[in-house]
């Protein structure tokens, strides 16, 4: 850094991305101790304690504070640094981004309360009921002005493809929740309302926004912030640019076209489920154009990988990334999916993009950020980093690898039958030969948890302003500065 | 034109999105544009004015 943190400031808002950047740890802790404590429930029916710390109240509870909380967040937070950096104007709105900032928690604590107390539409990844609907939509005008009014005053001419991909995400996504979310509340004093559509529609809608969500929340806002902080962080422009402009347009064509893939087998026509089906085999293409993207940055500068475990994630995070939007077109598949669908098998999947991608990169930006964020010169410690980073990943894989085999096995089992037509096992001995495999998804959960508290007492160190000095000191200088 | 447009929605949405990406994919990788590309990607490494 040239210029004092106090001229810095000064520029950029980066009052507004240190409170998302928080919140993204606070609500990130928070939603994988309660992945955890799921993880156990199931092993251990009897943590189930009735009514409000069930099962069926704290998955969902598990699930919005991920993806929500904790991606929204790390969404936000990034988002508003880049486009800030890459424009090289301040946000526009200090007011307005403030307001998003505190209007988004609002959002997360009462839809994390509703679940608690049984509030719900019972719609996947869209359980909120109305008024929280129709809160978040204020919050998230809100937040689309922000971002456009800053693009729009912006001083440098190319707007960054970074940009585009959270451009795509914050406008798709609010396409997604106002079509999903239409509903009519009972009264106007109570929290219940029913759904507008009904029968094979509704569950369409459902998995049209389900699946986007998963494709313009989970994945196009995390590559804007891929295609940022990789070449940020590795010092080198993004291997093509031709091709991430590539990666964005047949990206959000095809991902759009891919939710009836859940709705396999069902009530819904046969060539919607074939639509969908081969939607999400074309996505191939796209998710491993952008992965080599991200990993072919390093071109030239592989020996980056060995001294910077903070790339480390970032790369990790790309890999995890290539390999479940390789399983996904896999599981589409009709006949993959008749074996996998409603298995074990579809838990592993989500994780191994939702730890391995979502988590790592936002990891990765995180720890490329705190330090600017705060005006330090580097993070307390890089070991630290290191071992976050090893914890995490032996985590994703026991996960993964568990889910695998529980899920194939189940799968296996429920469709085994004998030679005169009876089925051979019984549920409840699918579900007992589930529990060892459940053991060990929850000690990968365990260390997940214990990488993502590592990371968090060293930002705390960072942000006071701590450097483990005998870890840098080489030489009688301090070394590895990252800004 | 507008009547064949509306009664075939279907076809029209399929041709002009397959259009526009095809055109798009041409015109990225248009000849003489490399250097310009060049310069984009390196937006988030000279970004240098305030810090």
């Amino acid at each position: 850094m040239t210029t004092t943190v106090a001229d810095t400031h000064q520029e950029y808002n980066y009052e507004v991305v240190r409170l998302f950047t928080i919140a993204t740890v606070f609500w990130g802790l928070a939603g994988f101790v309660v992945g955890l404590l799921i993880a156990l429930q199931l092993a251990f029916p009897d943590l189930n304690i009735e009514p409000y710390l069930n099962f069926g109240r704290l998955r969902p509870l598990h699930t919005s504070a991920v993806i929500f909380a904790f991606g929204g967040n790390a969404l936000f937070a990034t988002s508003y640094f880049v486009v800030q950096r890459t424009c090289q104007v301040r946000l526009w709105s200090d007011g307005l981004a403030f307001f998003t900032f505190w209007g988004y928690q609002l959002v997360i604590v009462m839809a994390g309360v509703g679940y608690l107390f049984g509030v719900t539409q019972g719609k996947e990844y869209a359980e909120p009921e109305w008024y929280v609907d129709i809160w978040l939509t204020i919050v998230w005008v809100a937040y689309l002005l922000v971002f456009l009014g800053t693009v729009m005053k912006r001083k440098e001419p190319h707007l960054y493809v970074a940009n585009w991909f959270y451009l795509a995400f914050i406008i798709t996504v609010a396409v997604l929740h106002l079509g999903n979310a239409l509903s009519v509340p009972v009264s106007w004093t109570g929290t219940k309302s029913y759904t507008v559509f009904s029968g094979v529609q509704s569950a369409m809608i459902q998995w049209w926004y389900g699946h986007n969500a998963v494709g313009f929340f989970l994945t196009a806002g995390f590559l804007g912030m891929m295609y940022y902080f990789v070449p940020k962080r590795a010092e080198r422009p993004v291997y093509s640019y031709r091709l991430s402009i590539l990666h964005f347009w047949s990206l959000i064509f095809i991902y759009i076209w891919a939710g009836p893939h859940h709705l396999h087998y069902t009530a819904l026509p046969d060539w919607a489920q074939t639509l969908g089906m081969t939607f999400s085999i074309m996505l191939w293409m796209p998710s491993w154009g952008g992965m080599i993207n991200g990993v072919m940055t390093l071109s030239g500068a592989w020996h980056k990988l060995r001294e910077d475990p903070v790339l480390r994630f970032m790369i990790i995070s790309l890999a995890f990334y290539g390999m479940s939007t390789f399983e996904g077109p896999l599981m589409s598949i009709k006949s993959v999916n008749s074996l996998s669908h409603y298995t074990d098998w579809t838990i592993g999947h989500v994780h191994s993009g939702a730890l391995g991608w979502v988590g790592f990169i936002s990891f990765g930006a995180l720890y490329y950020m705190v330090p600017v964020l705060w005006g330090r010169e580097k993070l307390y410690s890089m070991k630290l980093v290191n071992l976050h980073l090893w914890i995490a990943t032996i985590g994703i894989v026991l996960y993964i690898a568990a889910m695998w085999v529980s899920g194939i096995m189940q799968g296996l089992m429920w469709r085994d039958y004998d030679d005169m037509g009876f089925l051979e096992y019984s549920f409840v001995e699918s579900v007992m030969a589930m529990h060892p495999f459940y053991l060990i998804r929850a000690l990968g959960g365990a260390l997940y948890v214990i990488g993502a508290l590592i990371m968090t007492y060293n930002f705390y160190r960072t942000i006071k302003g701590d450097v483990c000095e005998e870890e840098y000191k080489t030489d009688g200088v301090l070394k590895g500065a990252v800004a | 034109m507008i009547d064949w447009i509306s009664q075939n929605a279907g076809l029209a949405g399929l041709l002009f999105f397959f259009l526009f990406f095809v055109l798009m994919a041409l015109w990225v990788y248009r000849p003489g544009a490399k250097k310009t590309y060049q310069d984009y990607a390196s937006i988030p490494l000279k970004e240098g004015d305030y810090d």
